[in-house]
């Protein structure tokens, strides 16, 4: 998150600035990429990569704060998303998901970022074993940070909806990773 | 009463909403959370890491792309934008500007036409455009007009000799003055005097010629007789007062308004007889 700063970053990237785009890019892209990872890894950075082509087109008339940039942009994705999960049915093809871990492409510069990125991707495997509601409640409370009311919005839930199905998916989540044994 | 033994809701556990919801709020994990959570708060936590090489692998290409859509433009395309501008702002001030001349110019020149401007602006179209000329001055000069106006309708090029030639449009007698050097030759057929009921009056310059007096006689009945039955007959129950009605009448189908006869005022209003027709 940025934070108090998000207002300046944001008017100097609708007036054209690229560093601050870029500051806005890097804030939002590894959550957006994180949440799509779960909720389509087949296409993730495809989708990840068409939200921004979205939201640029529509960046000079956005006004908000930052949880309502991050409502906006996680909305972009989670449209595209569901569009996504439509061609696929109609085209079945074989999902990134089925692919061994290890057989994931990894850039190994450092030893402390593959052992994060690693723990990062078991995470994201635990969560993606919850239901399809209580997974992507949880990334857009954790991940994006948005609160009970916006993730309501943007799932199209009751605000009570939601908190019962990510205390239910934090039960479940615990329960996963206590059998699994997995020391992230 | 039976106790059962099972629970109500088969999802409530130990672990209390409270710690669920710290959990969710923040990246610190509450000290005083459940031994049973903390696996979950461990992959919370890994999700909230920073982000790996992997994840920001796209960045050239979102740059790319705000360039493409949001950067900023170049300027020297700036100053190449606003002559355009100008010269449509201009050239649709210009259109505007025409616009308006065109719609003067013809208003003035239909109003010209209708005879609705004042008498000096009259004059002025009638000797410029040729439109008619003032209409008092028609009225004054009598005859004189009748000519002059017929020739002033036409256009400027098929005008008279002597309306180009500037002499005075509203001769007294309707007649142009002739020039020095035009005789008039009058055409073999025609004498004055020929018409019997013509007898030529001279008449002062200046003066119109006096309105024909309508005449009061009735037309004469066809068979030269009047006819009995067509009387008026005065109605018992008209009141002296209401002649002017029956002058109306014969007003209004075109017969003379002293009708058939003098009549003494206050007498009963003719009413044609019952009788039927003899001659019929």
């Amino acid at each position: 998150m940025i934070g108090e700063g998000f207002a300046a970053v944001l008017a100097a990237a609708q007036d054209g600035s690229e560093s601050a785009f870029s500051q806005l890019w890097r804030d939002t892209n590894p959550a957006l990429l994180r949440y799509l990872r779960v909720l389509c890894p087949a296409a993730a950075e495809d989708i990840a990569a068409e939200t921004w082509v979205k939201t640029l087109r529509n960046l000079s008339g956005f006004c908000g704060d930052e949880p309502a940039w991050r409502a906006w942009v996680f909305t972009t994705s989670r449209r595209l998303v569901i569009d996504e999960r439509r061609r696929t049915a109609r085209k079945p093809a074989v999902r990134l998901s089925d692919v061994p871990l290890a057989a994931l492409p990894y850039s190994a510069d450092a030893s402390d970022e593959a052992l994060e990125r690693l723990s990062t991707r078991a995470a994201i495997e635990m969560l993606a074993k919850l239901p399809p509601l209580q997974a992507e409640v949880i990334l857009l409370r954790v991940v994006a940070g948005l609160d009970t009311e916006a993730v309501a919005r943007l799932v199209g839930r009751s605000p009570g909806a939601v908190r019962i199905a990510a205390h239910r998916g934090l039960r479940k989540l615990a329960q996963i990773a206590a059998e699994a044994g997995v020391t992230l | 009463m039976p106790n059962f033994p099972w629970q109500g809701r088969q999802d409530t556990s130990a672990i209390e909403d409270d710690a669920l919801a710290a959990m969710l709020s923040g990246p610190e994990v509450p000290e005083d959370l459940p031994t049973g959570l903390q696996p979950a708060a461990d992959v919370l936590a890994a999700l909230r890491a920073r982000p790996s090489g992997d994840e920001l692998a796209g960045e050239a290409f979102a740059m790319a792309e705000f360039r493409n859509r949001v950067g900023v433009p170049d300027p020297a395309r700036r100053p190449r934008r606003r002559p355009a501008l100008l010269s449509s702002f201009m050239s649709a001030k210009v259109a505007v500007a025409t616009a308006a001349i065109a719609i003067t110019i013809g208003g003035v020149a239909t109003a010209a036409y209708a005879g609705a401007l004042p008498a000096t602006a009259q004059r002025l179209a009638h000797d410029v455009i040729g439109a008619p000329a003032d209409r008092s001055v028609s009225h004054s000069s009598g005859r004189a007009t009748a000519a002059h106006r017929t020739a002033s309708h036409r256009p400027f090029r098929h005008r008279s000799w002597w309306h180009r030639c500037g002499t005075p449009k509203s001769h007294p007698t309707g007649m142009p003055s002739p020039h020095p050097s035009w005789t008039a030759t009058p055409h073999p057929s025609w004498t004055p005097g020929a018409h019997p009921s013509w007898t030529p009056r001279p008449r002062p310059a200046g003066t119109p010629r006096p309105h024909p007096t309508p005449t009061c006689t009735p037309a004469p009945h066809p068979s030269g007789t009047p006819h009995p039955h067509r009387t008026p007959v005065p109605h018992p129950s008209m009141a002296p007062g209401k002649h002017r009605h029956h002058h109306h009448r014969y007003h209004h189908h075109g017969n003379p308004v002293h009708g058939p006869g003098p009549r003494p005022s206050g007498s009963p209003a003719p009413q044609p007889s019952p009788t039927p027709d003899p001659s019929a």
